[in-house]
């Protein structure tokens, strides 16, 4: 389904990106873990088209998508939940969730979406005409993941999906990828949290400065020592 | 006491005027973070083209719409040539430009038209004077009036109702994720320059309308002015703008009615004075994000 090709990306001139080649198939949940500052969010972002690419190529359902811009992106099926969640906070729940969906232009199709992502978390149906920055960070990520599915996207990137959540809601959180995949939905995920990604994930990849250092299934990455001591740095330098 | 509602309606009047110009200002801020100096000179455009079309023998009507038109097409065109090419270089990149276009835009005037002020006839029935109790007021002071609500009952049923005013507004919340949503942040800047415009093209010829007067310079300082009620209610926002040129526009017309004729003709310094004074206290104006938070 996704195809990416010795990506190499510079953010700020410095090099965040160098030589990633990932794929991930349809209805796969596929996760990119590593330390902070690795270059995952660079790779969602490049792949979703807010960031350009210096080299490389991004091929989606085999069409070369390599720079094109977030709204052609979005229109092809690929839709991102951003890091920090960023609901438009100013604006009602509801709001929120229409401006997913900016793109779709049937009404009827929005409105049933509409009832299903309500079906799915009740409480953005409770609080639909409440100011999103008012919901609690749970809540909020709830919206943005309704806010990506009203767009009909096939492949969600989910950015940090649990950062800086509690404990129990991170739990809910994981859950609730496991149930966009039983809807068909393909995950590209990327994690602070690498064990409960693992856990979920068809595929991982691990990145640590801008390279993806290892790759495999869920179960030969989960059993890695490296895995460890790539944390244990981590903690180092954050 | 008929000298102080006389002067009510004269605030009231260019209120309407500057909240016009300055909820331009504010729509084309808060999508793209440009200060368009030129946004005044907008006025002076829309006021020539009126002249000449007025001139052309075009029935008036038609000619101020044509007028309003061509400022709109005239604001895009100065996106897409002066400020898309330069959107990713900072804001301070943006302000330089738009003053840059500014003075273009009345040089070109000057060159064209000549430095002279000349003289805007609108049809009679806008001059007519109608007796309310003591007072004789000109049509179009309600005319001025009644654009200015019809244009913000309008903008605001644009940002509550229409595709295009939720994506102005989730640029103006998050412009980041507005982006993520596959808004299309150009094409929103388009529209943003394009009701601006529309707005500033109104503001002119309504000013000049009532006025008579004007000038390749005359958008200018009523532009600064409306930028300082903007500024004064919050730049950014669309109420604060309204609310800062209503202020602004009382107590000009006040100072200049009340104080001795020596003082009045300071008119102009006691604007930017109650801009600094304002700015003092509320840094973010009086609508602006410091009001929110408190």
């Amino acid at each position: 389904m996704l195809k990416v090709n010795e990506l190499n990306v510079s953010y700020k001139e410095i090099r965040a990106v160098r030589n990633v080649s990932l794929s991930v198939e349809r209805g796969e949940i596929v996760s990119l873990i590593g330390t902070n500052g690795a270059g995952k969010t660079s790779v969602l972002r490049t792949l979703s088209g807010i960031i350009k690419p210096e080299s490389g190529s991004i091929i989606y359902n085999g069409e070369d998508i390599t720079g094109l811009d977030a709204h052609e992106t979005v229109k092809r099926g690929i839709v991102q939940v951003p890091e920090g969640r960023q609901v438009f906070s100013t604006m009602t729940v509801r709001e929120n969730l229409l401006l997913g969906a900016y793109l779709v232009k049937d009404k009827k199709l929005n409105k049933k979406r509409i009832e299903e992502i309500e079906n799915m978390f009740p409480i953005l149906s409770e609080r639909k005409n409440m100011l999103a920055g008012k919901l609690s960070g749970g809540e909020q990520q709830m919206l943005v993941i309704g806010r990506a599915l009203m767009s009909g996207g096939e492949l969600i990137l989910l950015d940090e999906p649990s950062l800086g959540l509690a404990p129990k809601v991170v739990e809910e959180i994981f859950n609730i990828i496991i149930k966009l995949k039983q809807m068909g939905k393909t995950i590209l995920l990327v994690e602070q949290h690498a064990q409960e990604a693992i856990d979920i994930s068809d595929k991982v990849y691990v990145m640590e400065t801008g390279e993806i250092k290892k790759a495999g299934n869920a179960t030969t990455i989960g059993d890695s020592e490296d895995i460890r001591s790539i944390y244990l740095g981590a903690d180092k330098t954050t | 006491m008929n000298f102080f509602i006389a002067e009510i309606i004269n605030a009231i009047k260019l209120g309407s005027i500057y909240a016009l110009i300055a909820i331009g200002y504010s729509i084309v801020y808060s999508i793209l973070g440009l200060i368009n100096f030129a946004h005044g000179d907008l006025m002076m455009v829309a006021v020539y083209s009126l002249w000449v079309l007025m001139n052309l023998k075009i029935p008036f009507a038609l000619a101020v719409i044509l007028a309003v038109i061509i400022t709109m097409l005239l604001a895009i065109i100065t996106e897409r040539v002066a400020y898309r090419p330069l959107l990713n270089n900072g804001e301070e990149t943006l302000i330089i430009t738009s003053l840059a276009v500014s003075i273009l835009l009345q040089s070109i005037s000057q060159a064209v038209f000549g430095i002279d002020n000349k003289a805007l006839k609108v049809p009679v029935f806008f001059t007519k004077r109608i007796q309310i109790a003591d007072f004789t007021v000109s049509v179009m002071n309600f005319v001025i009036l009644a654009v200015t609500i019809v244009s913000v009952i309008v903008l605001a049923f644009i940002l509550k109702k229409t595709r295009i005013g939720l994506a102005m507004r989730a640029i103006k919340d998050n412009s980041l994720a507005a982006d993520f949503m596959g808004i299309n942040r150009k094409a929103v800047i388009v529209a943003a320059f394009g009701i601006g415009s529309a707005l500033a093209a109104l503001a002119g010829i309504t000013y000049t309308g009532e006025y008579v007067s004007f000038d390749p310079q005359m958008g200018f300082m009523l532009g600064i002015k409306a930028f300082i009620a903007a500024v004064i209610g919050g730049l950014g926002s669309i109420t604060g703008a309204a609310l800062g040129a209503f202020v602004l526009a009382f107590l000009e017309i006040f100072f200049a009615g009340y104080l001795p004729d020596s003082i009045a003709s300071y008119q102009t310094v006691f604007v930017f004075l109650i801009l600094i004074l304002v700015l003092l206290v509320r840094p973010d104006g009086l609508l602006g994000k410091n009001a929110k938070r408190s």
